[in-house]
């Protein structure tokens, strides 16, 4: 079979387009658990900071929270483990190396994360409640940017219902942060589910 | 002028070997998934696969998730060397004309 120059031009971009599409519905599909798990545990989490009976001792919510990522990276790990778990002995060992950098990418989140409360030190726990999803916002927005759009405009949605709640329904933030902000992180998760 | 794949050079099918080539080795396709990514009916995906898993390019599973049949395509290594090299064909022939 033969081809003109520009049937050959064709067929290429005709490639690049649908690696594109199946690049970006491979990551929806291996992310989508990941934000649901993520979503039910800002549920749980931004519920139980409101409702701790010693809300104000930021030690009692931090160990709710403690919990909770422990739980949240436990429950990452075996989502990541099914991804690979029919794949050749090869593909196998490529997808422990990229568990491994997404856990040191996990630790240098959270390092960063109590570095910055250790300089800064706030002694309102909302406004780590209201940073750490700003941060989560702008890291899925900047992830969207090279991996597909759905996640920037998870990315925007999530900053754009922090900063709602925070300066509009300040009283009620964290109930508010439960309920849209974990709320729209399983509907993502859905969404993504669907591509 | 180049000699190119005609098994892969057909619109569906090239779509098919595309989005597979684009997953990490080893990595499957679910079959509802990529008739969405190729945009094909499920009778014309069938029917491509087909072709490409005789020529021994693609391979396909079936089994069960959730209690539903499930039918994954991955490519294989014969697969993924023939798209390499049609690839390689469609660069020389704009090479070529330049």
């Amino acid at each position: 079979m033969n081809l003109s120059p520009g049937q050959a031009a064709e067929s290429l971009k005709e490639i690049e387009r649908t690696q594109r599409r199946s690049a970006e519905a491979h990551e929806y599909a291996h992310a989508s658990p990941q934000f649901i798990l993520w979503g039910l545990i800002w549920m749980v989490g931004y519920t139980g900071s409101y409702l701790l009976p010693n809300y104000g001792f930021v030690r009692g919510i931090n160990w709710l929270w403690f919990g909770l990522v422990v739980i949240g990276i436990a429950g990452s790990h075996i989502l990541g483990r099914r991804r690979y778990q029919h794949l050749t002995p090869e593909a196998l060992a490529k997808g422990k190396a990229i568990g491994l950098r997404w856990g040191m990418t996990m630790f240098v989140f959270y390092a960063f994360i109590i570095a910055v409360f250790a300089v800064l030190r706030p002694r309102n726990p909302m406004v780590s409640g209201a940073f750490i999803p700003l941060l989560i916002a702008a890291i899925y927005s900047v992830w969207g940017i090279w991996q597909g759009m759905r996640f920037l405009y998870a990315g925007i949605a999530l900053a754009v219902l922090t900063l709602g709640g925070w300066f509009y329904l300040y009283q009620y933030f964290l109930p508010w942060m439960a309920a849209v902000g974990g709320g729209s992180l399983v509907l993502v998760g859905l969404w993504l589910r669907k591509v | 002028m180049g000699e190119i794949n005609a098994v892969i050079h057909q619109p569906v099918r090239l779509k098919i070997m595309s989005a597979l080539r684009a997953l990490p080795p080893g990595e499957m396709l679910e079959f509802v998934r990529l008739k969405k990514i190729v945009e094909a009916t499920e009778g014309n995906l069938g029917a491509h696969i087909q072709t490409l898993e005789e020529a021994g390019y693609v391979a396909v599973e079936k089994d069960f998730a959730d209690n539903r049949p499930r039918t994954r395509v991955k490519l294989s290594r014969e697969g993924r060397r023939a798209f390499e090299e049609y690839v390689a064909g469609l660069r020389d022939i704009l090479g070529g004309a330049e």
